[in-house]
């Protein structure tokens, strides 16, 4: 026993080390967005300042903007109706048009509504908190690679939180220690900090974000058992059968009673809508229950006849997997957490964040030799450590910065915010390889802290949406996203007082004397 | 949230001071101390579970393990800076417990 326990720990660790340092940048950049999307409707109405709350009931909503689809659409095939709530602002909407005279299919774009009125409203074009949620498993690669690159990483991430856990072979007796300035164990100590306590959460949401893309990456049960994907999804979670309409005319039933009706045998608030040939006699309205309702973020819904409001069916009961499968969606996405909820989840992402930056910075700590030019590979991590764990922060602030200084009626603007994200981060990276590492450390923090800071400045300066004028008027939302942004920036900014400053304690004993990256840097 | 971080926090802070490393931040207490101590702990983060409300089913579990999470990297931090500070109520409740004993 004594001969096979160390070779199992020493192989796991092989294989945390590796797996954490190949897939890490990844796994870092994944982390920090998926983190930011926890607030992704109040990041999209931040970015949104034209747009302010209006009180409707979903079926008010629902009313509206089928009024106004009647009037521009009304021949379409289908409308995609998502219904405001507590977080969100707007009714959004999107037509699926018949095809063009040529055959081919017509795009439109979507539609943002007032949902008391139904008519469009005028808010500068933005991708808002939707990019990062995007970003954070497509990682702005084309379909299908960037979500098969992100499942890739989680499989890493989870080979390395298992291989993690068989190392650490004092992970009670070191439960609650955390040693600063004493060079490498601390950066052992914070990535065990990190790891250990937010185990839990980091399990669960790396093999829930597995889970949730599952039937991408191994489609073939699927393809092997249904003719389409649709039949799967009619099998399994009662989504309506795409009926041809019958190309008879037929006024659509008023959608207000259609969506109350279907909350009361949902029990819970409509979420969205789907209405099929509207106008039709095979028309179809389906009402999906909100995902706040339920851990289960497979919401069910009801569908009934468009031109009589008959009920027509109910999505069924969801049998252990299916069920199974919608609770580890909704346990990722956690539509369904309180505020209380969402700021723990937030703050364990960052957690999550940092246990897989310390794991990045411990490896190149491990590696560096005091008296020895650091080789080639040391050098190549040090500079990626540099251009992910600093610089991703400076770009993201960039995309919130570019939300209200690209002119709000310029064409392209959602595409040039997302731009200035990537170039940002891309030429801080690029830059801070012409400084030396401990000061680029220093710089790109400092960067991301003024950048940050300068977020609800150029907000209050651009908008009438201030901070001041936020917190006197009671606008919640706007005056928490101003001081969340200048907590940000207070963290970035200690991190490169930190970086630049703050030396290695003496050791008390020769054999504690490990070489701190600072030390090896400066 | 504030139940399963409060007494979360309070459990934690318990088995940190009865564990091996912190015990001189603790006031040094005997191998019984220290069970008793761990056996508090342990009892707080049961009551932490069955305090932590949640109104879908299911959630309470999410929540405690949120709460319990970020109550332990709030302690973790708070003893890596002050340990002798965050442990004075361990070290009162050792002070007693120990006069008590000599009395008897």
């Amino acid at each position: 026993m004594s001969t096979g326990n160390p070779g199992l720990r020493q192989s796991m660790a092989w294989i945390h080390g590796w797996l954490g340092l190949i897939a890490g940048w990844i796994l870092f950049a994944m982390f920090l967005t998926g983190t930011a999307s926890y607030f992704r409707p109040e990041i999209t109405q931040w970015m949104q300042p034209e747009l302010r709350p209006s009180v409707a009931t979903p079926a008010q909503a629902a009313e509206s903007a089928v009024a106004h689809l009647q009037r521009t659409g009304a021949d379409d095939i289908q409308w995609f109706i998502t219904l405001p709530d507590a977080r969100t602002v707007a009714t959004r909407v999107f037509e699926q048009k018949k095809p063009g005279p040529d055959g081919k299919p017509q795009r439109a774009p979507e539609l943002v509504l007032d949902p008391l009125t139904g008519a469009p409203v005028q808010a500068r074009e933005t991708r808002g908190g939707e990019h990062f949620y995007r970003f954070h498993f497509q990682l702005q690669l084309p379909h299908p690679w960037g979500r098969w690159l992100a499942g890739v990483c989680a499989i890493f991430m989870l080979a390395a939180i298992i291989s993690g856990v068989v190392t650490h072979k004092r992970i009670f007796a070191d439960f609650f220690t955390l040693r600063w300035r004493k060079g490498q164990r601390s950066w052992l100590d914070a990535h065990n900090v990190t790891a250990v306590l937010g185990l839990p959460y980091h399990a669960m949401i790396t093999y829930t974000g597995l889970v949730t893309l599952v039937a991408m990456y191994m489609p073939w049960p699927i393809a092997a058992n249904y003719a389409e994907p649709h039949d799967f999804g009619a099998a399994v979670y009662g989504i309506p059968a795409e009926r041809e309409a019958a190309g008879r005319p037929a006024p659509l039933a008023p959608i207000g009673p259609l969506v109350a009706d279907a909350e009361r045998r949902l029990g819970g608030p409509a979420g969205r809508l789907v209405v099929r040939n509207p106008n039709d006699a095979a028309a179809t309205v389906t009402v999906y229950r909100s995902g706040k309702a339920s851990l289960n973020a497979r919401a069910p819904s009801v569908s009934y006849s468009g031109a009589d409001g008959r009920l027509i069916s109910r999505s069924p009961e969801p049998g252990a997997a299916v069920a199974t499968a919608g609770v580890m969606l909704g346990l990722h996405i956690a539509h369904f957490s309180a505020p209380a909820l969402r700021w723990a989840y937030f703050l364990m992402g960052l957690a999550g964040s940092a246990m897989v930056g310390t794991g990045l910075i411990l490896w190149a700590v491990k590696h560096r030799r005091p008296d020895a030019r650091p080789f080639f590979g040391l050098r190549l991590v040090d500079r990626l450590n540099v251009a992910v764990i600093a610089a991703l922060p400076l770009g993201m602030a960039g995309y919130l910065l570019a939300n209200r200084l690209v002119p709000a009626a310029a064409a392209g603007r959602a595409e040039t915010e997302v731009a200035t994200m990537y170039w940002l981060w891309g030429a801080a990276a690029l830059l801070s390889c012409l400084r030396p590492l401990r000061r680029a450390w220093a710089e790109l923090f400092a960067l991301g802290a003024l950048a940050f800071a300068a977020i609800p400045v150029v907000n209050a300066l651009t908008t009438e949406r201030g901070l001041a004028r936020s917190i006197a008027g009671g606008d919640t939302l706007f005056a928490a996203f101003d001081v969340a942004m200048l907590a940000v920036a207070l963290l970035l900014g200690f991190a490169s007082w930190r970086s630049a400053h703050v030396g290695v304690r003496p050791a008390r004993r020769a054999r504690t004397a490990l070489p701190t990256v600072e030390a090896v840097n400066a | 949230m504030l139940e399963p971080v409060g007494l979360g926090f309070v459990g934690l802070l318990a088995i940190a001071g009865a564990s091996h490393r912190l015990r001189g931040e603790a006031g040094g207490p005997g191998e019984r101390a220290r069970r008793l101590m761990r056996a508090a702990g342990w009892a707080l983060l049961i009551a932490a579970y069955f305090a932590t409300p949640g109104a879908l089913p299911g959630e309470r579990a999410v929540r405690f393990l949120g709460g319990v999470s970020l109550a332990g990297i709030a302690l973790v931090l708070l003893l890596s800076a002050r340990p002798r500070a965050v442990l004075a109520p361990v070290r009162w409740v050792v002070g007693r417990r120990e006069t008590g004993v000599v009395r008897r």
